[in-house]
C-alpha cells in the first residue's frame, strides 16, 4: 500500500464541478470503482453527473487493481462531430 | 479464397490519416484529399461526410458557435486506432486498398463552419459508404471531444443525438 497524490483533469460540463489543477490522494493499489467513490466524496456534485473515469488515458476494467496512476480524467458524454 | 500462405491472395492496403486541428476545416478539404489519391489506381469509390455547426434553437437561445475542446492526446490516439480498425474491417470481405482521411477541429467554430470531415476511399462504393458512416459514428461515440454551444443568451454544453 502506498499513498499517491494524483492530478484530476475534468472535461466538458464537468469543468463546472472539478476546478482546474485539482488533485486527489489515493491509496494504491485501487480498484476503478473505489476511484469513482473517492472522486464523488471529494467533488460531491459528481454524484448527480453522468461521467466516465479514464486512468492514464484508458478505461480500466472493473476487476483491475491499479498500482500506479499518473493522471485521472473525467469525461461527460462525448460530443464530437 | 486464398489463405495467408497463398501468394495470389489480394493485397489489403490501409492508409488512415486521423488528427485534430485548430480552427475550422475548409470545404475544399475533401476535394484536395481526393486529388491526392488520384495516383492510387485501386481506388474506385470515395464517400465523404462533412459536419457543419448548426444554428439550433435551444432553451438557452439560438446557437451561434461551438467551442470544441478535447483530451487531445487521448482523442488523437483513439481516433487513429478506430480508423485503423474500421479501415481494415471495411475490406475484410473484399480485400483491396483503403484510403481514409479524418480531421476534427478544436477551438471556436461559427454556424456554417466545418468541425469534422471523413473521406473514405476504397475499390468499390459499398465499402466506401460503409466505412465513412462507421467512422463518423465511432468518432461521435468513442473520441473524447466536447463542445460548448455559444448561444444568443449564453451558453450550454452540447450533447450528441
Amino acid at each position: 500500500m502506498n499513498r499517491a497524490t494524483i492530478p484530476v483533469i475534468a472535461f466538458g460540463r464537468l469543468t463546472d464541478v472539478v476546478p482546474e489543477s485539482s488533485r486527489i490522494d489515493l491509496e494504491l493499489p485501487i480498484a476503478p470503482g473505489s476511484i469513482r467513490d473517492e472522486l464523488v466524496a471529494r467533488f460531491p456534485e459528481l454524484a448527480k453527473a453522468t461521467f466516465r473515469v479514464a486512468v492514464d488515458q484508458r478505461f480500466p476494467r472493473d476487476d483491475e487493481r491499479l498500482t500506479s496512476i499518473e493522471e485521472i480524467a473525467l469525461f461527460p458524454p462525448f460530443a464530437g462531430g | 479464397m486464398g489463405g495467408p500462405m497463398d501468394s495470389t491472395a489480394p493485397e489489403i492496403r490501409v492508409t488512415p490519416s486521423a488528427h485534430l486541428r485548430q480552427g475550422p476545416i475548409s470545404p475544399d478539404a475533401a476535394s484536395r484529399v481526393v486529388a491526392s489519391w488520384a495516383t492510387d489506381g485501386g481506388i474506385g469509390g470515395v464517400a465523404s461526410f462533412l459536419g457543419l455547426v448548426r444554428a439550433d434553437e435551444t432553451p438557452a437561445g439560438i446557437v451561434q458557435a461551438i467551442e470544441f475542446t478535447a483530451h487531445e492526446e487521448m482523442a488523437e490516439r483513439t481516433l487513429r486506432e478506430l480508423c485503423e480498425r474500421l479501415a481494415a474491417d471495411a475490406v475484410r470481405d473484399r480485400p483491396g486498398p483503403v484510403r481514409l482521411h479524418v480531421e476534427h477541429a478544436l477551438g471556436t467554430l461559427a454556424v456554417g463552419e466545418i468541425p469534422v470531415i471523413v473521406v473514405a476511399g476504397t475499390g468499390h462504393r459499398v465499402e466506401a459508404f460503409g466505412l465513412c458512416r462507421a467512422v463518423i459514428e465511432a468518432l461521435k461515440s468513442d473520441v473524447p471531444i466536447f463542445g460548448r454551444e455559444v448561444t444568443s443568451n449564453g451558453h450550454r454544453w452540447k450533447t450528441n443525438r
